[in-house]
């Protein structure tokens, strides 16, 4: 054991509840223990209190030799090294600072930029690194010292699939030499790889113990239906509606649901549903007894008469944007069906922006064409803006005005006017779940409600197209939930979506995508398609991350 | 001490990054002299003075001869009285002289003659020139017509023998510049460390506040003395401002006011957390009580007593005083001894205030 917790309580100044609500756990040599819960579950606020830049109110703690010395190793969660500083400034300066000798750290330094990979760029500014090998920076700068315990606040955030699977590769050897790890998260697929998961929930410990487990309360509970696309939605709201079913989602093609009792799974087997592999969201949803999200209303007759006719509605050809002599995008040909959920993934830098930035018409292509409906956004870009609503990546609102301030501006812009304009008003204030925020001043607001006002700023004028740019960035995984839902149920109404991401596990919710790699496409499909097309007799059952990874690699072999 | 020399030579490295440090050190000090010392002029230029002649005799005709002879006045000759108001009215002229009929009996019954004299009250700077001016050269008219003549006022500015108001203004602007320069370069730092939540990694190391907060203190001040040295070679080779003291003791006093504006500057940076906010608090911090309160520009012995209370709280105030006494007199004992004293004691005042309020953890 190197550290062990008891009864931990924090409370943040002008606070109504306690950010911690009496935390008991042990940290053991040799394993990472991982934190996983939502934003606001608690995660930061105990890290913190370990790694002494809190203090807690009340419980105890044993930490090794105390806090504050170079016995802990603590990486916060925004990345808080200098910029301004080189990697190799950075990791001296640290290494004084935590009293560690300097023969030592001098000793360990060349090493450590080793395992990081980052030896060839030691004297380059920390500013100037990508965000996955700043994470591995702040990684290595916490490492140094060989402290016993690590306290780590979600190094996997931001980060491209190949830098989050080298960060855990550093970590597991750090638990090879018998240290311990936290690793707080709130992505819950993170869970698999750790030895033991604290699942926290509004400051208090939900479940303690070892991963496998969690998901085996699920077994036999969670089953699937294949369902053609015009059905899912029907469906998803039949399932939402049974008392039996704890939780239901649209994935890909099927729509998958968590079933209160495994007694009741015979039923609907006999239906045509089949039995899946419980995710952790699932397990998340169990523990906290049912998902909290509420349900939708039953859209309106008019919101279902659309042609399902499958016509191409937006189509791209050899798309191509140069920044000197830089290609951002390269060559990018699609067809997006109409009612379709369209995904462009890749790491950051990958060229997505830039790409999605061009079929939208806000940014000029070098070569290729664009066409929405059949307009030429490069001849007539204002007739086809008309009919898109546009989501930029962090949120373009105003942060200084309250919500329904936002909500009146982007009205006004889209050209609204009063009974209209009361209308969609009332529509979308109830749709994304805005009441309660109407007055609140839009910076305040959590994130995951500034993602629901900015969406309902986007569609306020019943766009026909939606463009979301990197809308779940830094969003827990069950506003993305909710998220993804609403999405859903545009699609349905015939609402054609394109929509960026760096999150793999995102890719369940998309009908085709497109895998971008230095602005080129590597791979299109299906999930489903696209994963099989992953498979290996090594990796026979692919998730979307190894597709990525396998895609990746596959291409730098042929280049 | 490890801790502390490794944190400094980090500032040091950041500072050397983001020029802009030395530019608000080095060029600002220098535009900012150079306003100062061009721009406030409390130094009277030629005034237009209006005349109504209304006695041309051989006596009278002397004194107008005096007039349009003074480089200090031109003289614009009207017929009537009202026709000089009109003037002073519109602003034409800054003065109106009226020489009445009666001017030459009077002055050879050995009466003084009732002149008639008005100025433009507001412009009272200027009025008040113009007023200086007609007076001496009536008293000089006075001696040689043999007008009885009572008192004579001889006029001697000592100290500064021209009178020249630039000796003064520019000690005063030195400390206004170097107090905004202070409080400037300071106030970004410690915010800079919040807003990019740098201060929680150092927070988790064994980094004691002493050391932070010296470490931030170092580099800034030897940016504040480069920004006096700038200051002093204006003031000695564009204004020629004479500096009767040794360097030394003005390098001292400016070293005892860098660190009262210095913690000033990382007071507010640590209570807002904030670069932005930060940059324009220390700027209305700075800027305005060490023009309006160092009593550079305006005197504080006319000022309320509330407001002259408050002035005791600027430090500029007596690093404006010691400025004067060294550049001017050469450094006068009970004079230096208040105002370094003074000194002294807001540098301890201010730094304890920082040291006070600088957090140990994220939430105290």
């Amino acid at each position: 054991m190197i550290a062990s917790l008891s009864g931990i309580r924090y409370r943040y100044k002008g606070a109504s509840a306690d950010a911690l609500q009496g935390i008991t756990l042990e940290v053991k040599r040799g394993e990472v223990l991982g934190l996983i819960g939502p934003d606001g579950a608690g995660k930061t606020s105990l890290l913190r209190c370990m790694a002494g830049v809190l203090a807690p109110c009340a419980g105890t703690m044993q930490l090794p030799s105390g806090a504050k010395t170079n016995a802990i190793g603590y990486m916060s969660q925004k990345f808080s090294l200098y910029e301004d500083l080189s990697i190799r400034e950075n990791l001296r300066l640290f290494a004084v600072l935590r009293d560690i000798p300097t023969a030592v750290s001098a000793e360990e330094m060349p090493a450590l930029l080793e395992t990081a990979g980052l030896a060839p760029f030691a004297e380059r500014l920390a500013g100037k690194l990508s965000g996955g090998m700043k994470q591995k920076l702040a990684l290595i700068c916490a490492m140094q010292g060989s402290p016993e315990l690590l306290l780590l606040d979600e190094p996997g955030v931001g980060v491209d699939p190949v830098s989050r699977r080298e960060l855990w590769k550093i970590v597991e050897q750090a638990r090879d030499g018998g240290r311990g790890i936290v690793w707080a998260t709130a992505y819950l697929d993170e869970a698999a790889r750790c030895d033991r998961v604290c699942v926290l929930h509004e400051g208090c410990i939900l479940y303690l113990g070892k991963p496998d487990d969690l998901l085996d309360q699920l077994k036999g509970r969670v089953l699937a239906f294949d369902v053609p696309s015009p059905e899912r939605m029907p469906l998803l709201r039949k399932l939402q509606r049974s008392p039996e079913v704890m939780d239901a989602m649209i994935e890909g093609s099927c729509v998958r649901f968590l079933l209160k009792r495994e007694q009741d799974a015979q039923a609907y087997l006999a239906e045509g549903a089949y039995a899946v592999q419980a995710n952790f969201e699932e397990s998340f949803v169990n523990l906290i007894g049912g998902n909290v999200q509420k349900q939708t209303k039953e859209p309106t007759e008019e919101q279902c008469q659309w042609e399902h006719d499958g016509q191409e509605v937006i189509v791209t050809e050899n798309l191509t944007r140069r920044f000197g002599a830089f290609v951002a995008t390269d060559s990018l040909s699609i067809r997006v069906r109409r009612g379709e959920i369209f995904g462009i993934l890749g790491a950051n830098g990958a060229g997505k922006t830039t790409a999605f930035r061009m079929i939208c018409g806000l940014l000029p292509a070098s070569e290729g064409k664009a066409e929405i409906l059949g307009i030429d956004l490069r001849k007539n870009a204002r007739a086809a803006r008309a009919q898109l609503g546009y989501m930029a990546q962090k949120f373009s609102l105003y942060t200084s005005l309250t919500v329904i301030q936002n909500l009146r501006f982007f009205g006004a812009v889209y050209g609204l006017r009063k009974e209209k304009l009361r209308e969609r008003l009332a529509y979308c204030t109830e749709k994304f779940e805005l009441g309660a925020y109407l007055n609140q001043k839009t910076g305040e607001l959590p994130l995951g409600v500034k993602q629901r006002l900015s969406m309902a700023c986007a569609t306020l004028h019943e766009p026909a197209f939606l463009f979301l740019d990197e809308p779940t960035s830094g969003v827990d995984p069950f506003a993305r939930r909710a998220f993804w839902m609403q999405i859903n149920e545009m699609a349905a109404a015939g609402v054609t979506i394109i929509v960026t991401t760096h999150f793999m596990d995102e890719a369940q919710y998309l009908h085709r995508m497109v895998i971008m790699n230095r602005g080129k496409v590597i791979a299109q499909g299906s999930p489903e398609a696209l994963k099989q097309a992953a498979a290996t007799p090594l990796c026979p059952h692919p998730t979307m991350e190894d597709a990525f990874i396998h895609f990746i690699t596959q291409k730098g072999e042929n280049a | 001490m490890r801790r502390l020399l490794i944190l400094t030579q980090k500032e040091f490295l950041q500072m050397w990054r983001d020029p802009s440090a030395f530019i608000l050190a080095f060029i600002m000090p220098a535009v900012m002299i150079l306003l100062f010392g061009f721009c406030v002029n409390l130094d009277s230029s030629v005034t237009r003075l209006a005349l109504v002649a209304e006695d041309e005799s051989p006596a009278m005709h002397r004194l107008i001869e005096y007039l349009e002879g003074s480089r200090n006045i031109e003289v614009l000759r009207t017929t009537s009285r009202p026709a000089a108001q009109q003037l002073l009215h519109n602003g034409t002229v800054h003065g109106m002289l009226v020489v009445p009929g009666q001017a030459s009996r009077q002055a050879e019954q050995n009466e003084a003659p009732d002149l008639l004299m008005a100025t433009d009250g507001s412009i009272p700077n200027t009025a008040q020139f113009t007023a200086m001016y007609l007076q001496s050269i009536y008293a000089r008219w006075q001696t040689e017509n043999g007008v009885r003549n009572i008192v004579e006022i001889r006029t001697n500015y000592r100290f500064n023998p021209a009178a020249v108001s630039r000796w003064y203004i520019v000690p005063g602007a030195i400390a206004m510049v170097l107090a905004m320069v202070g409080t400037f370069l300071t106030s970004m730092v410690v915010a800079r460390e919040w807003e990019r939540g740098t201060i929680e990694s150092i927070l988790s190391t064994s980094t004691t506040r002493i050391e932070f907060l010296i470490s931030k203190l170092i580099p800034y001040f030897l940016m504040g003395l480069g920004a006096m040295l700038v200051c002093l070679i204006f003031a000695r080779f564009v204004f020629a401002v004479p500096i009767h003291a040794s360097l030394w003791s003005v390098f001292g006093v400016a070293a005892l006011f860098l660190l009262s504006v210095l913690s000033m500057g990382l007071l507010i940076s640590t209570a807002v957390k904030n670069q932005y906010t930060a940059s324009l608090i220390s700027l209305m911090v700075a800027m305005l009580p060490s023009m309006l309160l160092s009593g550079f520009v305006f005197e504080l012995t006319s000022a309320p007593p509330m407001v002259e209370i408050v002035s005791y709280f600027i430090p500029a105030r007596y690093f404006c005083s010691c400025l004067t006494s060294l550049f001017l007199a050469g450094g006068h004992a009970t004079v230096l001894l208040f105002n370094v004293g003074m000194l002294a004691v807001s540098a301890i005042f201010w730094f304890a205030l920082v040291l006070l309020i600088t957090p140990k953890r994220l939430d105290s």
